[in-house]
């Protein structure tokens, strides 16, 4: 018995690489389900009337571009793989084992689980179940991330180097392999290793949550606080542990004709001020002052948010808004869910009218000044999808809400969250894959230390580019001469095309939603997938191979 | 091309200059060199250290692009894959992955050429036995001794039974054993109908076992041709003998300054026994006392795989270490058929002569026979160990070969 167990524990080892590579098939395998499911209810979406679907697509033609790269790409990557299966699994089996020779995968791992479950002893949170287990969610994942980020991007630019440098390829490239499945190789070798390492992360992370929410033992509690222990257990599953869709609400509909009277008033007495960029970012503050003003309610003031596109069903919807309100006192007011009802007027003529249909009181010490949660009836929902909710203020003092980053939204809960956290963690791979790509590309064309640091700065500007992109305006009063407004212009679409092709790991990052409870849809994943792993990924190998291809490889260049 | 059918490589004016990163000329590593090598030959390239033999096959093998002249590998161009299917080449380091053991070495290059699994796992038992490293085969490569790894770097150049064998610097590294091993597989690998680029600045390597040698020095290509009129010396004659009594000796001057003129110079002297011989004669006594080692073995002749269909060839070592034992029962190696030919005229000759010395002729007759002996018209110029070498047929043996 213990020879026939030792015996299977040497063969795992002889085929470690297939057996990742089985793990990887099997954890990619439900996305590829998924996927073809989401795509083929979106079929089914368009079926009925294509008119009316592409008429949709037009306006916002992101998502369906996504997933047509994705189709596409993933196509691509099939057919190219099933070609040349032999030679490149060759090259990433060796890969695999070098990567698990270095052992940095696994000591990594290591790291990894003992920092995980020490961090409910580090982490300082609130004290509530519900901050707990957001921190470990966040915290862990973020570790995992940076960690495998470092792996991916180390491994594959210094295997590619190491290669040169140490003249393996002067033999490996003597044999029929072609050179670009040789990077191809490489590049797969590393995403399976990486990916199946994540997956073995995010399991455990995954496990460890699990294990933290537990129902709250109550019994040695006085009523309130046990109460209020509850709460906190009730509101992780309502709150963190699922997916919910964020529907933010509709902006008015006046709004861009009312700001078009006022700039074309101020036109006519001539106080617009002169160039492009700055017009744009003059009726750009306009737009600010009008929803201002609007969402500024004086006492006793009542104004009304519209939110398409939920589903009436049983459970609760989540609101958001943020409040600028007395922090001392609070801001007191109600939220109402409002219905539509068709009236008649005196003339006999019908007409739309809201009707109050229930409402949320303030609580005791009012709303206080930051973003707020609260929970409303999903049966306010009209039967078409719509909800309309006010805020009515009681309040002797002025309220006001934010808008932009901040503005209302209700949340509606619409996948579990172990969906949610699979579609974090495909993100997740697609990072991993597009860093992969940088660092056999890097590899590829220079020696390591540079190469790394190259990475590594992509990787920076990728985390830090869109803040840094901020920088670029200058203040609105500034007044500028029309040649620098034609130099701001020509330096922004520089820089902007720069922060464009760099990876943009700020865009495409699910964790805070995850931790929040918010949806990942496939939308996202897939134009996280079709920007990240197919068009930068691909265009990073595209580079690399082209390079390769083309270079002497006896030579070293240092 | 018609040239195609007898030349497995053609080089024409090939120059490499190596640039700097500013663009200037740093070194002309190879000036406008001009060779062929025909199917079926072993071609040496010679030089000195640095004289631009390992860029040359840099270029041959596409690592390095050419920047004039040309390079045809079977009618194509190095860069061709296909053409890469039928190269083997062993560099002149082992750049090996020093994580995989042999066998997943020799497994991971065997998966380059698409072999199914099944032909690399019998490819790699052959090839470890054929270079003595069954007992190592599961060590990581990073944990051989130089000569250890050069065996796997051998190995690893044959996995894909190649017709053209590029090998530079092969012995290099290698101890005696392992440096007869490799010349032996030349020749028979030769005898299989492949063609080898030997790359040396080892010349007793290269005088062995190669048919043509280009020789380089700074890039520039100093002699091409034939080993035997390329080290041919038409006005010197060797004479081998048993060992001779002063008597016998002293006869023997006199005969050749008879015929040869009074004042030329004529050497006579005792060979040493040969390092090479004592050392195999060592190890040969440690095999049969079943001494086992973790190192490298003595490995058996070329893999039964190498040209396949072809009769596999005897082992060449255990030959000549019998050889050295009981050299009157010396067996003609299959490797080498015609060897022994001008090795029996020598031997007339030197019995002419050692009869004259045990019963001794008057001068005058002596001085008259000279006809009867037929000196060979020409002799070859060992090398420093062959000089040594007691056995004449493993000095002269592979010359003697392609010479017939």
């Amino acid at each position: 018995m213990k020879t026939r167990l030792l015996s299977l524990w040497y063969w795992v080892v002889r085929r470690l690489p297939e057996v990742l590579l089985a793990l990887f098939v099997l954890a990619l395998a439900p996305a590829i389900v998924l996927a073809a499911l989401a795509l083929r209810a979106q079929a089914a979406a368009m079926l009925p009337s294509p008119a009316r679907y592409w008429r949709d697509a037009a306006q916002n033609p992101w998502p369906a571009a996504a997933a047509l790269t994705c189709v596409l790409g993933a196509g691509l990557l099939i057919f190219l793989l099933w070609r040349n299966w032999q030679l490149v699994w060759a090259v990433a089996r060796k890969m695999i084992i070098e990567g698990l020779h270095r052992k940095v995968v696994l000591v990594l791992l290591i790291f990894f689980i003992v920092l995980m479950f020490s961090m409910p002893f580090i982490l300082k949170t609130e004290g509530s179940l519900k901050s707990q287990v957001q921190l470990v969610l966040l915290y862990s994942l973020v570790l995992a991330m940076v960690l495998l980020s470092l792996v991916a991007i180390f491994l594959s630019a210094a295997s590619v180097c190491s290669e040169i440098e140490h003249k393996q390829v002067h033999i490996t490239d003597t044999k029929p392999l072609p050179r670009w499945q040789f990077l191809f190789g490489k590049w797969l070798g590393v995403v399976i290793l990486c990916t199946t390492a994540l997956f073995a992360m995010s399991v455990a992370v995954f496990l460890f949550v699990m294990y933290l929410v537990r129902p709250p033992d109550t019994s040695h509690m006085d009523r309130k606080e046990a109460a209020k222990v509850t709460q906190d257990y009730e509101s992780l599953f309502g709150e963190v542990l699922v997916g919910r869709k964020v529907v933010p609400a509709v902006l008015p509909p006046d709004l861009d004709a009312t700001v078009d009277k006022q700039m074309k008033e101020l036109q006519a007495k001539d106080q617009l001020p002169h160039g492009r960029t700055q017009l744009r970012r003059f009726r750009e503050s306009l737009t600010d002052a009008e929803m201002g003003s609007r969402m500024t309610l004086a006492s006793g003031d009542l104004y009304v948010w519209r939110f398409n596109g939920l589903q009436q069903r049983q459970g609760p919807l989540y609101l958001r808004f943020y409040i600028y309100a007395d922090t001392r006192v609070g801001g007191m007011g109600r939220w109402l869910g409002m219905r539509r009802r068709e009236v008649k007027d005196t003339q006999g003529k019908s007409q739309i009218e809201l009707v109050p249909v229930g409402e949320v009181p303030p609580p005791p010490s009012g709303w206080l000044f930051g973003s707020q949660n609260i929970v409303v009836p999903a049966a306010w929902v009209e039967p078409g999808g719509t909800l309309f909710l006010a805020y009515q203020n009681l309040d002797e003092r002025t309220v006001s809400f934010a808008w932009k980053q901040n503005y209302t939204q209700v949340m509606q809960e619409e996948a579990s969250f172990l969906v949610n956290y699979y579609r974090t963690v495909l993100v997740l791979i697609c990072h991993i894959a597009l860093l992969a790509a940088l660092g056999v590309m890097a590899g590829s064309l220079f020696s390591f230390p540079v190469a790394s640091l190259t990475v590594v700065f992509f990787f920076i500007v990728g985390l830090i580019g869109p803040w840094f992109a901020s920088f670029m305006e200058p203040p609105a009063a500034v007044e500028l001469t029309p040649m620098q407004d034609l130099l701001l212009a020509a330096w922004q679409s520089t820089m902007g095309t720069v922060l464009a092709v760099m990876p943009h790991f700020g865009k495409y990052n699910p964790l805070g939603d995850l931790t929040d409870g918010r949806l990942i849809t496939w939308a996202f994943v897939a134009s996280a997938a079709a920007v990240m792993l197919f068009i930068k990924g691909g265009a990073a190998l595209l580079i690399g191979m082209y390079i390769y291809a083309r270079r002497e490889l006896a030579r070293i260049i240092v | 091309m018609p040239s195609a059918d007898t030349n497995v490589l053609q080089v024409v004016e090939l120059t490499k200059v190596f640039r700097d990163f500013w663009g200037r000329e740093s070194v002309k590593a190879l000036d406008a060199l001009n060779f062929d090598v025909k199917r079926g030959e072993v071609f040496g390239l010679l030089g000195p250290n640095g004289s631009g033999k390992t860029t040359a096959v840099r270029i041959i093998l596409g690592l390095l692009f050419p920047t004039r002249g040309a390079i045809s590998l079977f009618g194509r161009t190095p860069q061709s894959v296909d053409v890469k299917k039928r190269v083997g080449y062993m560099p002149e380091e082992s750049h090996l992955y020093l994580y995989l053991n042999a066998e997943e070495t020799l497994d991971f290059f065997g998966r380059l050429f698409r072999l199914p699994a099944r032909e690399r796992r019998r490819r790699t038992e052959a090839l470890i036995d054929m270079v003595g490293l069954q007992r190592a085969r599961k060590r990581p490569v990073g944990q051989y001794s130089k000569g250890m790894a050069r065996r796997i770097g051998l190995a690893q150049s044959l996995v894909n039974d190649p017709d053209f064998l590029i090998l530079d610097e092969p012995t290099t590294g290698l101890d005696p054993i392992g440096t007869r091993e490799i010349k032996d597989l030349i020749l028979a690998l030769r005898n299989m109908g492949k063609t080898i680029l030997l790359c040396s600045h080892l010349l007793g390597d290269v005088e062995e076992v190669c048919d043509r040698i280009c020789i380089l020095y700074g890039g520039r290509q100093r002699a091409l041709g034939p080993v035997r009129e390329l080290l041919v010396s038409a006005d010197v004659t060797q004479i081998r003998a048993p060992h001779l009594e002063e008597d016998a000796v002293r006869k023997i001057r006199d005969i050749i300054r008879e015929s040869t003129g009074r004042d030329s110079p004529v050497e006579v002297s005792s060979p040493t026994k040969r390092l090479e011989e004592y050392f195999l004669n060592v190890v040969d006594d440690a095999r049969r006392e079943r001494l086992t080692t973790a190192g490298a073995e003595v490995g058996t002749a070329a893999a039964s795989f190498l040209g396949a269909g072809r009769p596999e060839p005897e082992k060449l070592l255990d030959e000549l270490v019998q050889a050295a034992r009981e050299p009157e029962k010396m067996p003609e190696p299959a490797a080498q058929p015609a060897a022994a030919i001008p090795v029996q005229k020598d031997t007339v000759f030197i019995e002419e002569l050692v009869r004259k010395g045990a019963a001794p002729e008057t001068e005058q007759e002596a001085a008259q026979k000279p006809a009867v002996v037929p000196a060979p018209e020409t002799t070859v110029r060992r090398g420093v160990l062959d000089e040594l070498l007691v056995d004449p047929r493993k000095g002269s043996k592979p010359n003697e070969d392609k010479a017939s």
